[in-house]
């Protein structure tokens, strides 16, 4: 996955995007661990990788921050959607979606070429 | 759209580090405590807990991965090479000069000497297709050119010609605006009336000149056209002008527009229409645009037979055994100048290269002396590439820096070329400005070769044998230098074309000195020469107008202050007399050899103080019945008399009676007898030889106008109103041309003199600033090398070496470069003298010049080189061997 930095950012991009339209506002933290609770082992290197990731996302407008506290009283960095980022994280799935699908039917082409 | 947002956030984030640092380092100690308490929760004890969460960030490796999103990491660290490189760079304010100054000046002289070679060579003309365009003359039996008129039917012949696309007829016309207080004379280019289609200019206001303003008849209509610059002079420009009348010999012309600045065709102050007709006073000049792929030689044959058909039927119109000869619009200024501007551009080329292997030498001198902090960086952990980075980095300042300086002298030095290039010498539509394209070619040039030769360095010290160079003061022994022998190389070079540039500089002033210091055969000082048009309607007939010149001379000569007045038609030196072709009877009777001929009054000579060597000048009664006598000059009499005495020979002038507006004297025609020989004046500039001349009576032909030259006691110009006085006495409606002439002030002006001065100068100031870049050049490398062999020198003085052999030492390894150099500067020096000979300019470069630009350059080296070696003698060998 190192190798390809940019594709990865990509799809991690859109699994925070994606956890932060089902949990609403969420610190860096507590995405790592609901990403890592869902995909297996997206970070079996390590949690920081979402940072850039969210800095990315910032950057592009997708979401915005605001430091505030934690359910435990802890100071934490809240991100939270955008209405552009609800739009892109829209577009995105689409075209996941839409990739899977065709790849899926490449993969396992038999019951339609039958 | 949302990746330029990003972007312009990355690149604002490069500006603003200070914030970023401080936030991700306190959200990642959040992430922290947040993963800890989780950890605690989940029962770890407490120092597990924050080991794994310490393992689970990766503090560091997020840090770096965050600033490398958040800025844009290339031009951070370029940002952070160039404080660092600026920082260094004012250490050494003596380098960062030289350098700067080298490329500045290679960008500088290269880009605006190119830049003139643009404007005045390579495109010269607004005009469509102008490279199409050519001037129909032809060539007499001795190849001399000839400028024919044609009447309206040859014109209209010409035109159908298959070879050609279009055509235009012009002439020149001389006025004087009435109406007014004052007279004044102006000259019209009339065009027939397709000239502005022809030549696609638009009227700047207004409209231009158009088929409706010619009669069906070939009647020219009573309308204008003003001359870019007239209508400023003489209206101020005012912008509503058109539909305004202009008074010219008395008669109302409309002005329907003005010309745009850049079409100066003729170089008349107004462009009226001309019809096409057969009236001998209506002839044109023709010039031709030449169908799409038609080659000069192709539409030479066609019009050749044309041209021969015209001359059978019309004799006279043009010399015998004609050949046509189309010249581009350019061809008379490609001769003129084109030598000296391609010389020019070799020079600073020259300039240039000898700026860029300055700089190289010192970048890679200095290079080496920076090893040691390249080689703590390497230890540290910079990787090759940001080392190579960091050191170019101070390369590419020097030559930004050096290319700003650069273009500022380049204006500056197209302004002064500009200024100082002899206005006849390129065309009026020219316009001289920077070229852009060049200029931006000759910065991508500099910035390379400053890269280049930082790049050089930096290559070899990017790759440190870092143990070797931290033991520092050991590497120091005997010079073995890495890049030696490419110092030498360049040094050699340096010299080489140093003295080639030297070479140069001496024989333009040579050729400067012999222009200024070649005897004229006519006494310039105190000497002003004032024109006066005539009016032909007053004065119509030869008598006429011969008595109104004698009054005329007259009043001007008795002038207070004048001590003699002349009337000098086509006369005024040193650039003087109508060319024509003659016959010398009984010796040869074809028109194929050429005089200059010049038409004034006996007073002349004494004007002009220019002594009568055998016979006699002609008398009054002689030049008041205009008889057909005349003087020749000494060329004359040694090229057509060898040995013989001309007196009392005669020659005829065939071509006489067809200068146009003028009457001859009722004997036209006659053979004229020579009665005399005065001594040589210059008449035909200053730098070429004079040539074969005869001088008659005035009142052999009288012109529209005519010039008086006068010499005075004191300044001749503060003169000029008396004696504009006095001619008013005389004649109330008697205009002056605008601008009298000293004859000692004009010569200055003359293009030959302004163009020696101008390459003079140039070539000089080129030639010193290269001498000084070569002695710098030179005196940095025996500096560094010095510095490279202290503690050699140390031992050798602790051994017991003299002064003299530690200088010994230090002048032999750069006496020998120099050497070579020199070798090399001669034999290029000469390969090129004989091509510049080829080009007309230089024709001095002997082996005089060469020795002294040899020794200027040897005694100049010699100091740069002594300065730095005398420092090696003093070196104190105690301190040298333990710090060296």
């Amino acid at each position: 996955m190192g190798e390809k930095p940019e594709v990865w950012l990509g799809t991690m991009a859109l699994m925070a995007l994606k956890t932060l339209e089902l949990m609403g506002p969420q610190h860096g933290y507590g995405l790592a661990r609901r990403i890592e609770q869902i995909s297996g082992d997206a970070f079996s290197l390590n949690y920081g990788t979402i940072y850039p990731v969210l800095l990315k996302l910032e950057q592009e407008g997708s979401i915005e921050s605001e430091w505030g506290f934690s359910e435990n009283n802890r100071k934490a960095k809240f991100y939270k959607l955008t209405p552009a980022g609800k739009k892109q994280l829209q577009k995105e799935a689409e075209s996941w979606e839409q990739a899977t699908q065709i790849l899926a039917r490449f993969l396992s082409p038999a019951k339609d070429l039958a | 759209m949302k990746r330029l947002r990003a972007w312009s956030r990355r690149l604002r984030g490069v500006f603003q580090p200070g914030d970023r640092e401080h936030e991700i380092a306190e959200e990642l100690e959040s992430h922290l405590q947040l993963h800890i308490d989780d950890n605690l929760q989940r029962g770890m004890p407490s120092e597990e807990a924050q080991r794994q969460a310490l393992i689970g960030l990766g503090m560091e490796r997020t840090k770096q991965a965050y600033r490398e999103r958040s800025t844009i990491p290339v031009i951070e660290n370029f940002l952070r090479d160039a404080r660092f490189g600026l920082r260094s760079l004012s250490k050494s304010p003596g380098y960062a000069l030289i350098v700067i100054f080298s490329l500045a000046l290679g960008i500088g002289a290269t880009t605006a000497v190119f830049s003139v070679i643009y404007g005045v060579l390579l495109n010269p003309y607004p005009y469509p297709a102008s490279d199409r365009m050519v001037h129909l003359l032809v060539q007499d039996a001795a190849g001399h050119l000839v400028w024919p008129l044609y009447s309206g039917s040859q014109f209209r012949e010409v035109r159908q010609a298959s070879s050609i696309e279009s055509a235009v007829g012009y002439r020149n016309r001389e006025w004087d605006i009435t109406g007014n207080d004052l007279p004044e004379a102006l000259t019209s280019t009339d065009l027939t009336p397709n000239g502005f289609d022809y030549f696609g200019v638009h009227a700047l206001l207004g409209r231009g000149l158009q088929p409706s303003d010619v009669s069906p008849g070939q009647v020219a209509q009573p309308v204008t056209v003003l001359a870019y610059k007239f209508w400023l002079r003489y209206y101020d420009g005012n912008p509503h002008i058109v539909g305004k009348t202009i008074q010219l010999n008395h008669a109302n012309y409309t002005i329907v527009g003005v010309a745009p600045p850049r079409f100066t065709w003729g170089n008349g102050d107004l462009f009226l229409p001309a019809g096409i007709s057969d009236d001998p006073a209506q002839k044109l000049e023709i010039n031709l645009r030449l169908k799409q792929g038609v080659s000069i030689k192709t539409a030479q044959a066609e019009l050749g037979s044309l041209l021969r058909q015209f001359a059978i039927q019309n004799p006279q119109q043009f010399p015998r055994d004609l050949r046509p000869h189309l010249t581009t619009l350019n061809e008379v200024f490609e001769h003129q100048v084109g030598p000296i501007l391609y010389l020019l551009l070799g020079a600073v080329g020259l300039l240039l290269l000898i700026g860029c292997s300055n700089v190289s030498i010192l970048t890679m001198a200095r290079g080496t002396a920076r090893k040691h902090e390249v080689a703590v960086k390497s230890a540290l952990g910079a990787n090759r590439l940001r080392l190579l980075c960091s050191l170019l980095t101070e390369s590419v300042l020097l030559s930004v820096a050096g290319s700003g300086v650069g273009i500022l002298l380049a204006y500056q030095l197209v302004d002064f070329i500009r200024n100082r290039l002899p206005q006849s010498s390129f065309p009026g539509e020219a316009v001289i400005r920077i070229n852009l394209p060049v200029l931006v070619f000759c910065v991508v040039l500099s910035l390379i070769c400053g890269t280049l030769s930082g790049l050089s360095g930096a290559l070899e010290f990017s790759r440190p044998q870092i143990d070797q160079v931290l033991r520092a003061s050991c590497s120091k022994v005997a010079g073995h230098v890495h890049g030696k022998l490419l110092h030498r190389f360049l040094i050699a070079g340096q010299v080489a074309l140093t003295v080639v540039l030297l070479s140069g500089a001496g024989a333009a002033m040579q050729a400067f000195l012999r222009v200024a210091h070649r005897p004229l055969g006519y006494d310039p000082h105190h000497v002003m020469e004032i024109g006066f048009p005539i009016d032909e309607h007053a004065y119509p007939t030869w008598k006429a107008r011969r008595q109104y010149l004698s009054t005329l001379r007259d009043a001007v000569a008795s002038t207070p202050g004048v001590t003699g007045a002349a009337v000098s038609l086509y006369a005024t030196p040193p650039d003087s007399g109508w060319d024509t072709s003659f016959v010398l009877r009984g010796h040869f009777e074809t028109e194929s050899r050429r005089i200059s001929t010049h038409f004034v009054s006996v007073a002349y000579f004494d004007v002009l103080r220019m002594p009568l060597l055998s016979g006699r000048l002609w008398d009054s009664a002689e030049s008041a019945r205009g008889d057909q006598v005349g003087l020749i000059n000494q060329t004359m009499q040694r090229e057509f008399f060898r040995g013989q005495n001309p007196i009392g020979q005669f020659i005829r002038l065939p071509k006489i009676g067809y200068l146009q507006y003028s009457l001859p004297a009722p004997k036209e025609g006659d053979w004229i007898e020579i009665i005399g020989v005065v001594g040589d004046a210059v008449n035909d500039g200053l730098e070429q030889p004079v040539k074969p001349a005869i001088y008659t009576p005035f009142s052999v032909l009288l012109a529209r106008g005519t010039q008086i030259l006068v010499r005075t006691e004191g300044q001749p110009l503060a003169l000029l109103p008396a004696i504009r006085r006095s001619v008013q006495k005389l004649n109330a409606g008697q205009t002056t041309e605008p601008e009298p002439r000293d004859l000692e002030e004009w010569m200055r002006h003359q293009p030959d003199w302004a163009r020696a001065v101008l390459i003079g100068t140039l070539f000089s100031g080129f030639s010193l600033l290269a001498l000084i870049l070569a002695a710098v050049g030179l005196f940095s490398v025996v500096a560094y090398s010095v510095a490279q062999r202290t503690s050699e020198f140390g031992v050798r003085i602790a051994l017991g070496a003299q002064h003299w052999d530690v200088l010994k030492a230090v002048l032999g390894s750069v006496a020998a470069t120099i050497g070579v150099g020199l070798l090399g500067g001669w034999v290029l020096a000469l390969a090129l003298c004989q091509l510049a000979g080829a080009l007309i300019v230089m024709k001095g470069s002997d082996a005089f010049v060469l020795a002294g630009a040899a020794l200027l350059l040897i005694a100049i080296a010699a100091i740069a080189c002594l300065i730095p070696a005398w420092r090696a003698t003093t070196v104190d060998p105690v301190r040298a061997l333990r710090y060296g």
